[in-house]
């Protein structure tokens, strides 16, 4: 994002909606951090920030790579060229019913590097898909950040995209049950070496036997994770449901 | 996107927050799927979602809402996405949805045992879940957990931390109304999955708490 100068009148209203501290005021001005923008696009929202003189806009060069990184893994509202989908995601469970992307007896994984909150440079993406690169991983195909591997078997990304910042990409594909001890033993350790958060998930099926009651999933206790109260849970309304 | 999951809080906070989204899946059920998507969209905004957002046509409740510029707006792969305060209302929808079998698919984030209830209720088998295992790595960079309670309803990370703090202390000090705060802070979230009654209570907590220390 950028400032008309000629337009700002330094009042700082958009300073406290940054969800990355982007903007300051400088000499009655404000001024926004280029290193730091990841061009979300929230401070030029008239209808959230209501600048009274609309002088914060959109950078013309957001859409040109390797810049447009950012605004493809930051702003919900940008349609990614490739996945034709908006924000950073894919459809994950949200359509499991109809696409089985995660079947019986296999673990859907989403690593959110970078959420919440914090942002995350493809540095430490980088990190964390080069240790699971000992594993035989197939990356979700519409997740963007497949676009940026260097080197898919060993997990490099592309020299500018290591070059970005963003406020999250999500390392995401599926696994045989069976490795689901092993893959979280070595997300578990690159946590320890990474310089900013992720979020993790856990996709699964429900059971035959009782469709009513949650998945459980007994390694958890191995790394001392537990499930959050509140989750997320496709009902099954798809159609056509798909057969397995 | 998992960006219903992860909502941050003591448990008892969720107990009137249901993030909703339906969609189709691309290349599968999608073709042709606009005028069902548009009749997902009529069914749950006729009951009364306490938010609602819309990618496309940028804007949430919370900005004045245009119902009908929405639902003219969809397209075949226009997601359905909004946040109900009220159990019973979800029931509803999803029951409607059930006898009027639209195809498309319908995610619920909320208390596993509520969501399995529901289901229950409308008569619906749950297929998958989504399991939120927790957030790791540098965690001294987060905010403060009074804050996360907040940030984390917009998944998408377009609420700022220095917002809800400014919100936070306004309401504190009695210069704006939780519901005021509220209403502030569900803007940033185009998606209209924040939900603004979870965030009054919230507020309105914390204020209580503040004048119990001071008195």
């Amino acid at each position: 994002m950028l400032v008309h100068e000629d337009l700002c009148v330094g009042c700082g209203l958009c300073v406290k909606y940054c969800p990355v501290g982007a903007i300051t005021i400088v000499d009655r001005k404000a001024h926004i951090d280029q290193d730091k923008c990841l061009e979300c696009g929230t401070c030029g929202r008239q209808r959230i920030v209501k600048c009274p003189r609309g002088a914060l806009y959109e950078n013309p060069g957001v859409y040109t790579y390797p810049r447009s990184i950012r605004k493809f893994f930051s702003d919900p509202m940008a349609y990614h060229p490739e996945t034709k989908v908006p924000g950073r995601g894919t459809e994950e469970v949200k359509t499991n019913d109809v696409t089985g992307r995660v079947k019986r007896g296999e673990y859907g994984i989403a690593i959110e590097m970078g959420r919440p909150t914090v942002g995350a440079s493809y540095v430490d993406v980088e990190k964390m898909t080069m240790a699971l690169s000992k594993f035989n991983i197939e990356y979700e195909a519409k997740n963007p950040v497949k676009t940026l591997f260097l080197d898919e078997k060993k997990g490099t990304l592309k020299e500018e995209a290591k070059q970005q910042s963003v406020i999250s990409g999500i390392i995401e594909f599926t696994i045989p049950a069976e490795e689901l001890e092993a893959v979280l033993e070595t997300i578990m350790e690159t946590a320890k070496t990474i310089d900013t958060v992720f979020s993790l998930d856990l996709i699964c099926r429900f059971s035959d036997e009782d469709p009513y009651k949650m998945p459980e999933v007994p390694v958890l206790e191995k790394f001392g994770l537990a499930p959050r109260p509140n989750n997320k849970i496709n009902l099954g309304m798809g159609r056509p449901l798909v057969e397995e | 996107m998992s960006h219903t999951l992860h909502r941050f809080g003591p448990e008892e906070t969720f107990q009137n927050d249901f993030p909703f989204i339906s969609r189709p899946a691309m290349k599968i059920n999608s073709d042709g799927a606009a005028p069902k998507m548009r009749r997902v969209m009529e069914i749950a905004l006729d009951h009364e979602p306490v938010n609602w957002g819309s990618l496309t046509t940028k804007q949430n409740l919370t900005m004045g809402f245009d119902r009908e510029e929405l639902l003219n707006k969809t397209e075949d792969n226009s997601p359905a996405m909004g946040c109900f305060d009220d159990r019973d209302k979800v029931v509803a929808v999803l029951k409607q949805l059930k006898e009027e079998d639209l195809g498309m698919s319908v995610v619920i984030t909320g208390l596993r045992d509520k969501v399995e209830e529901m289901c229950h209720e409308a008569g619906l088998t749950p297929h998958s879940a989504d399991l939120a295992l927790g957030i790791f790595g540098a965690t001294e960079l987060l905010p403060e957990d009074e804050t996360l309670c907040f940030t984390t309803m917009c998944g998408h990370a377009m609420l700022s931390a220095g917002l809800v703090r400014q919100i936070r202390k306004a309401v504190r000090e009695g210069r704006m109304t939780p519901e005021e705060g509220a209403k502030i802070l569900a803007k940033p979230c185009y998606c209209g999955i924040f939900n603004q009654t979870r965030a009054a209570m919230l507020l309105e907590q914390e204020k209580e708490a503040n004048q119990k220390n001071e008195e």
